[in-house]
């Protein structure tokens, strides 16, 4: 990739992907036009050769590209390229360090399939959030899981994607740029060390509120093979290469083709809305007259002609598929080539809208950010400009800077009014009518009952008092319920008598028995009722009952 | 009167043209007088009204939706909105498929004022209130640089805890410095002169009760509480992650802060350090 610079303003490089800050204390001399390398490059090589063991750099080298160090701008281009991966050489490298259960995980793979998953969601209506990134991950983390002889465990995945997601959006320094520092040339060859910002995943809000993924450029060119590529020439190559392929027959090469020209138009309009985007927020982040302005041009120009060249694909796709049998795989394919050419000439129908909009965007934008005071000059570091300064006023003093903030955060409330006339209709308003076909319910009316034994029907109950009253000699309540359920009790006359002998625990001396009993420490089963069995007695064997004299009184 | 029949808005020989000043220019059309339907003065009015619901999203309502994509395709509507919140002293911040953004003017009746921010609350409790609203700023945003950032970037959630320690590390700081001073007299208090790290100080940072409920009197849980309310107004989201209540600030804090809030916190503070230390204020 040794061939000539690209110096196209509308590619969304590497090279032009964040700006460089520069630290160096160098000479700061006037940088002059350069030379042709090429016979720099030659000398440069025969003096190598010449001495191997200790290069001399050239007595008068002030003609010579990069001060004759033989650097060339490429080579800073690819340097900037290869710093682009240090996030994700990082992530790899602490794959070591995790739990023994999570070793097994190749993090690098998996952030390749975040780039491509979010690369492909990209330009729709809706990103890919982390719980759908969790879910498209699951199956290459389930393989992981499979080649290393592992269970799949879902709270494992998601832990190990979230590590992942965190690496690349930089949550450990809180979502800040990642820095690069790297040594760069100057054109008179004096060497600098040179700080790169950027960033790969941004974590950003849609319009219905959810959070979803996306790529920076520097991340899409990284991901796309780092290479500087022109996009308009991509997407007319890519086109081209459609219709080709579908005069030729090759419907599937033609499929995989539509849908590389499909992802360039997504990438185009991004890119054209990006742009757009940062002259909404600063009108100093793009440069409208040297970079916009002619960028606008070009895309117009451009998009005009991808929807001439969408429409002639599509005539050709149409004809191929009026030749194919209905049904056959070659028609299925063609279809899909129609589907996704259509979606890119809706595309660039749409962008064309917004680029006729673009130049309005600016005079708006102009207008506005030129008219609010609020965007001039530097922004005020919270914590050492504000939240510190404050903090040492007296609070008397203090509450003028909280007020005021309180005041801005808050949000515009729409006052209330009382509307006297709906009060009082609704304080009268007589108690609502039930619709028709509406199932009334009623509230059961809640009875305290003097007796828990007065729950069972008074025929039970007969039952239940003829049996202990029948009691002639001592037997178990084991062998009662027994002899009870052999004759056909039913369970709710088995149940009475249960109570009924637990009920003689604890009377007072006015309380009548039915019998009387000794408790056993034998435990019992009978027909679902358990507990320790009790040796029951006629009554007054063992406590006179009181005669009926004494009850009534 | 009718849809049908106009209302006359925005001339150049109206006399009453307090309605637009110091937002816009008022309507326009290129000669300067200009016609408005007034089926679209009470749309613009609706669009205003849904501006003041910060929690709606155009996506969830139709009419919004369509108020808000007419905002941005007709030029005489977009005028229209901005003089009908011009009029209510509120200002446009933005208008896009996140919804319109509105913030009040100082004499605005829309305006929450900082008495009215909670309930019968004191000078001393009006002063937290607002610390710890610059407190989640500053946490949100910990550096200079992060302003410029995109609206739209999902910056690092935060937690009540994270908001605490940021002031909480101020404060240690500054007590450290403290040691071996005067202590303030007992009438500094109740004069506004104890210093604004001392009032904060002296509240209890994370307590709980017997029944293990977080203590309400706490900095922690009035932080929690401030995101709360932030929340209520659209600029918060709170998800639970690991156990851990996370809130993740929102494209309308972002706009909010970032276009505007900073700058009266700010300038407030320049004029603070502009009175000599002996004004009382």
């Amino acid at each position: 990739m040794a061939g000539p610079l690209r110096t196209d303003p509308s590619l969304p490089s590497l090279v032009r992907g964040a700006p460089k800050e520069r630290h160096t204390h160098g000479s700061g001399r006037a940088e002059a036009p350069l030379p042709d390398p090429g016979a720099y490059e030659l000398e440069f090589l025969t003096q190598l050769d010449a001495a191997p063991d200790r290069l001399r750099l050239p007595e008068d080298h002030a003609g010579a590209p990069y001060g004759g160090t033989g650097w060339r701008e490429d080579l800073t281009r690819r340097l900037r390229v290869l710093l682009h991966t240090a996030p994700l050489l990082a992530l790899r490298a602490a794959d070591g360090l995790q739990a023994p259960d999570r070793k097994h995980y190749d993090s690098l793979a998996l952030a390749l399939r975040v780039f491509d998953l979010v690369l492909a969601s990209m330009g729709l209506d809706r990103g890919v959030d982390r719980t759908a990134m969790q879910r498209a991950l699951q199956p290459l983390l389930a393989a992981m899981d499979d080649a290393a002889g592992y269970a799949h465990e879902a709270a494992r995945h998601e832990a190990v994607v979230d590590r992942v997601l965190g690496a690349l959006l930089n949550d450990d320094q809180r979502r800040e740029m990642f820095r690069a520092t790297y040594t760069d040339l100057r054109p008179d060859g004096t060497a600098e060390a040179v700080s790169l910002p950027y960033r790969l995943l941004e974590e950003y809000q849609q319009p219905d509120g959810g959070l979803a993924l996306r790529l920076t450029s520097e991340a899409i060119n990284l991901f796309l093979g780092a290479l500087d590529r022109d996009i308009e020439d991509e997407q007319v190559a890519m086109e081209a290469l459609v219709r080709e392929q579908l005069e030729r027959g090759s419907f599937a090469k033609a499929v995989q083709s539509a849908d590389s020209a499909q992802f360039q138009s997504r990438r185009y309009t991004l890119y054209i809305e990006t742009k757009l985007r940062l002259t909404r927020r600063d009108l100093k982040l793009v440069n409208w007259r040297a970079e916009m302005t002619p960028l606008l041009d070009q895309a117009h120009i451009h998009v005009q002609r991808r929807i001439q060249a969408e429409r002639a694909i599509l005539e050709v796709a149409c004809e191929q598929a009026n030749l194919l049998i209905p049904g056959s795989p070659e028609a299925a394919q063609v279809a899909i080539v129609i589907r996704l050419i259509t979606q890119c000439c809706a595309r660039h129908s749409l962008l064309t809208q917004t680029l006729a909009g673009a130049r309005v965007v600016f005079l708006d934008e102009q207008g506005r950010q030129g008219f609010a005071a609020a965007m001039e000059g530097q922004r005020p570091d919270f914590v050492r400009d504000i939240l510190e300064p404050v903090l040492q006023q007296p609070s008397g003093r203090a509450i003028q800077v909280t007020d005021a903030a309180l005041t801005a955060i808050a949000a515009p409330r729409a006052p209330t009014l009382l509307d006297l006339s709906a009060l009082i209709n609704w304080c009268l308003k007589p108690r609502r009518d039930v619709p028709p076909g509406a199932i009334l319910v009623h509230e059961p009316d809640m009875v305290d009952l003097p007796s828990d034994v007065l729950r069972f029907p008074v025929e039970v109950r007969r039952v239940a008092e003829a049996a202990l009253r029948g009691i002639t000699k001592a037997v178990l309540l084991s062998d009662l319920l027994s002899d009870g359920l052999a004759r056909g009790w039913a369970s709710d006359v088995l149940d009475c008598v249960t109570l009924l002998v637990s009920l003689e625990h604890g009377r007072d001396a006015k309380h009548v028995p039915l019998v009387d009993l000794i408790r056993t420490t034998r435990r019992f089963t009978v027909a679902g009722i358990a507990g320790d069995d009790l040796l029951l007695l006629p009554a007054g064997m063992l406590v006179p009952a009181p005669s009926s004299a004494e009850s009534a009184r | 009167m009718t849809d049908f029949e106009t209302a006359t808005m925005g001339s150049t020989d109206r006399p009453d043209s307090a309605v637009t000043d110091g937002w816009n220019g008022g309507l326009s059309a290129g000669n300067g007088r200009v016609a408005i339907p007034q089926a679209d003065v009470r749309r613009a009015t609706r669009l205003v009204a849904w501006g003041l619901r910060p929690t709606a999203r155009p996506q969830q309502h139709e009419e919004y939706r369509e108020l808000v994509e007419r905002y941005g395709q007709d030029d005489l509507f977009r005028q229209a909105v901005e003089a009908a919140a011009g009029g209510g002293d509120l200002r446009v911040l933005h208008c896009g498929p996140h919804g319109l953004i509105l913030i009040a003017g100082e004499t605005s009746p829309y305006l929450l004022k900082p008495a009215d921010f909670r309930g019968n609350a004191d000078v001393e409790t009006r002063m937290l209130d607002g610390l710890i609203q610059i407190g989640i700023a500053a946490t949100v945003y910990p550096r200079a640089a992060d302003l410029f950032e995109a609206y739209d970037l999902a910056r690092s959630p935060i937690t009540a805890a994270q908001v605490q320690e940021t002031i909480d590390l101020i404060v240690d700081r500054l007590r450290d410095a403290a040691k071996g001073d005067r202590d303030p007299g007992a009438s500094a208090e109740t004069q506004g002169l104890l210093e604004a790290w001392r009032v904060y100080d002296q509240k209890p940072r994370v307590r709980e009760t017997r029944d293990g409920r977080a203590a309400h009197n706490t900095i922690r849980q009035q932080v929690t509480l401030h995101l709360q309310r932030l929340r209520e107004q659209g600029c918060m989201i709170d998800t639970e992650r690991a156990g851990t209540i996370q809130w993740q600030s929102t494209f309308r804090y972002h706009l909010l802060i970032q276009e505007y809030a900073y700058s009266p916190m700010f300038d407030a503070m320049q004029a603070l350090r502009a009175l000599p230390d002996s004004d009382p204020a």
